[in-house]
């Protein structure tokens, strides 16, 4: 599929680097496509990165960037642009702080769902720089909502998150997981997560404040309590 | 001359003197008085003076500034009070040779106008082709007054005419004479001048209007106008106008000769205040700003702190710097400076009076209609309206008619009032449409306008139409 992509490519010039600009009919087509692998493959993770990054554009990173530019922290994160990477996150040390802190709980978490926040893919297909590092942010910052909410990442947990994504900060790519996702669930399952989960994820959702507005890497050494209250969210209830 | 009601009872009528005692009072008569000596003032008695027909008549040019002292302007920045000048305009100015005593080198021709709307960025953009004569000038105020008062002094001199300047005059009343029913302007400085017409050119408060109970229904927009006098750092634009038409009002930007510039921005009362409150250097910044970002940004720096200016620089400096980098529309010049105490802001209205014209009154410019400045019209308007009153009144005196009569007057109501109303009525409603901030109407609007944009016709028709005067 690159290849085909690079061959139909526009003599549009990049904006940033790894930036691939792509006519509306190429974004059309990408965005079908990569809904369709995502449904039938979900563990495919570079899918749903391409779904989001092509379809946030015109108007939903647009949005979202305008809530990062009224809002203190949001604009502070948009000027330093942050990575969330393993090196900048300091993994050793996250391992020595206080288990009530949110780096501890974070580290504990990402040591035992054998994840790492390394492999996000980077952006490439949002024209705006400004943007691309929206949705580079976005997609980083999904670890912290599976440790701030106490969220597994099997497919319940990660269709729980993408729900009070979906619901807070309004990208389709949310939206998109949220709506055929749950298809994969067998029905005990889907029951469960009907009763509780969607409702916890709306819930939360409107409420809480909008989690790309959240400098996360400043808050690592605060007890998760206090960083749950700040933000107004709720751990998840448990699974069974 | 008396009433005879109570009369029956007395047996000797009461005689009443109908000379004045008072004799100290000097008494002036005039064929045409006109108040008010700004571009739109000046230009009429110039009009008057120039017309073969109204030439001899007796005119005497009121105001309370001393006008003349305006022979001497030598000045060192531009002023903030510019205007633009389109092509009707100029060609009136040249026919009553007040063009060529203009200061030249500081009339700036433009020939592209660049307007787009501060939601989606969409441009229209307004091109002449090269070499053509340019659709308008922008002008200081007080180049234009000085043009036209040198060639009216001139022509004074050499024909020895009656045209009078009374400057500075203090105005304490005007009554109708209590015989002739003529308007009597009572001055302290010049005594009391009768005249057969008086001509309101005095501006939006002016007191001729007053003195004719002429009612002007309007409305006061919530906004005001900011303006002031500009350096730009390179100017690689020098002949293109720019207005952007953001939410809280448009914010436009007027080429002068060199690297200098004007602006005006309609805004919010209380942001204009805040506006005016603030730093040079910073206001710099912001001005830049708000020709690049978008609304939601500029809100978060209106509601910042403005006494220590520190923070709300170093947002300023990031927010432009980012958005320089990936650019994609066409904005003015970076601004560099602004000329110390050259900002100032001004209330904004639409109003129109009922009638320009009353037995012996007529008012022309700004006394007769107010306008948003948006279409940089409110004075060409103006400008018309003298146009046409000289007509009207050269007309009459051919014709043998008082120039103060209705009779006279009353084709120059005819021919100005209709065209004013429909330039007032659209100005209003683009400055309408241009702040709503809902999405949906400026998708629509943005969709109008890039169509627009393309229909070249349709957009030289109507630059032919604006600039042939409306």
């Amino acid at each position: 599929m690159n290849v085909i992509i690079h061959i139909v490519i526009l003599a549009k010039k990049p904006n940033y680097p790894g930036h691939v600009p792509l006519s509306p009919l190429q974004r059309i087509f990408l965005v079908a496509g990569s809904a369709i692998m995502g449904l039938k493959a979900p563990w495919r993770g570079d899918m749903i990165s391409i779904l989001g990054d092509s379809s946030g554009q015109p108007f939903f990173l647009r949005r979202l960037l305008k809530q990062m530019l009224s809002d203190e922290t949001g604009r502070q994160i948009l000027m330093e642009k942050p990575r969330i990477t393993s090196a900048s996150l300091n993994l050793p040390f996250l391992r020595t702080l206080p288990l009530n802190t949110l780096g501890r709980i974070y580290v504990d978490w990402i040591d035992r769902e054998h994840v790492s926040p390394d492999t996000r893919s980077p952006t490439r297909y949002v024209d705006d720089p400004e943007e691309a590092y929206v949705m580079q942010r976005y997609r980083e910052c999904h670890d912290f909502y599976h440790a701030l909410c106490h969220m597994p990442t099997n497919i319940e947990g990660e269709l729980a998150i993408k729900w009070l994504e979906f619901v807070n900060m309004g990208l389709p790519v949310g939206a998109l997981s949220a709506l055929f996702g749950p298809f994969r669930l067998n029905c005990n399952q889907a029951a469960l997560f009907r009763k509780i989960y969607i409702p916890w994820a709306v819930r939360n959702g409107l409420v809480a404040k909008t989690l790309i507005n959240v400098y996360w890497e400043k808050e690592l050494t605060r007890d998760i309590n206090e960083v749950r209250q700040k933000i107004r969210i709720e751990a998840a209830p448990p699974l069974h | 001359m008396m009433r005879m009601s109570n009369s029956a009872l007395r047996i000797y009528p009461k005689l009443t003197r109908l000379f004045a005692t008072q004799t100290s009072i000097p008494k002036s008569d005039y064929d045409i008085t006109i108040v008010g000596t700004g571009p739109v003032g000046l230009a009429l008695a110039a009009g008057l003076q120039t017309n073969p027909y109204t030439r001899s008549l007796k005119v005497a040019i009121l105001d309370n500034k001393n006008t003349l002292m305006i022979q001497d302007w030598n000045p060192t920045s531009y002023s903030n009070r510019c205007v633009s000048v389109m092509a009707r305009s100029r060609s009136f100015f040249e026919r009553i040779g007040a063009w060529e005593h203009m200061r030249q080198e500081r009339l700036q021709p433009f020939q592209h106008i660049y307007a787009y709307d501060g939601i989606t960025n969409s441009t229209v953009h307004f091109d002449q082709p090269k070499n053509t004569d340019p659709m308008a000038f922008m002008a200081e105020n007080v180049n234009l007054q000085y043009g036209l008062l040198r060639s009216i002094l001139k022509r004074k001199d050499i024909r020895q005419d009656n045209f009078d300047f009374l400057v500075p005059c203090n105005i304490e009343k005007i009554t109708r004479d209590e015989n002739t029913n003529a308007p009597s302007i009572h001055t302290s400085t010049h005594g009391v001048l009768r005249t057969r017409l008086l001509v309101g050119a005095d501006g939006r408060n002016s007191i001729v209007r007053q003195f004719a109970k002429i009612a002007m229904p309007g409305w006061a927009y919530p906004a005001h106008g900011v303006v002031g006098t500009l350096r730009v750092a390179q100017n690689n634009l020098p002949s293109v106008a720019f207005q952007r038409f953001l939410p809280t009002g448009p914010l436009a930007y007027l080429p002068l000769p060199g690297n200098n510039a004007t602006f005006v921005w309609s805004i919010y009362p209380e942001l204009a205040k805040k506006l005016l409150a603030l730093p040079d250097p910073t206001f710099v910044k912001f001005l830049n700003a708000a020709f690049l970002l978008d609304q939601v940004d500029l809100d978060y720096l209106f509601k910042m702190d403005i006494v220590e200016p520190n923070n709300l620089d170093k947002q300023l400096d990031w927010r432009i710097e980012t958005k320089r980098r990936s650019l994609s529309f066409d904005t003015p010049p970076q601004i560099s400076e602004i000329v110390p105490n050259s900002r100032a802001s001004f209330p904004l209205r639409m109003a129109h009076v009922d009638e320009y014209v009353k037995e012996s009154v007529a008012l022309c410019g700004d006394a007769a209609h107010n306008t948003h400045p948006l279409a940089g019209q409110g004075m060409n308007t103006g400008i018309q309206d003298a146009e046409a009153l000289t007509n009207a009144l050269s007309s009459a005196i051919q014709h043998g008619q008082d120039p103060g009569s209705i009779f006279s007057l009353q084709p120059y109501y005819r021919s100005r009032y209709f065209k004013n109303h429909v330039y007032l009525g659209v100005a209003d409603k683009f400055h309408k449409l241009y702040a709503l901030d809902n999405s949906v109407v400026s998708s629509v609007r943005s969709l109008g306008m890039s169509l627009f944009d393309r229909s070249s016709k349709v957009k030289q028709a109507i630059l032919s139409m604006v600039a042939k005067g409306i």
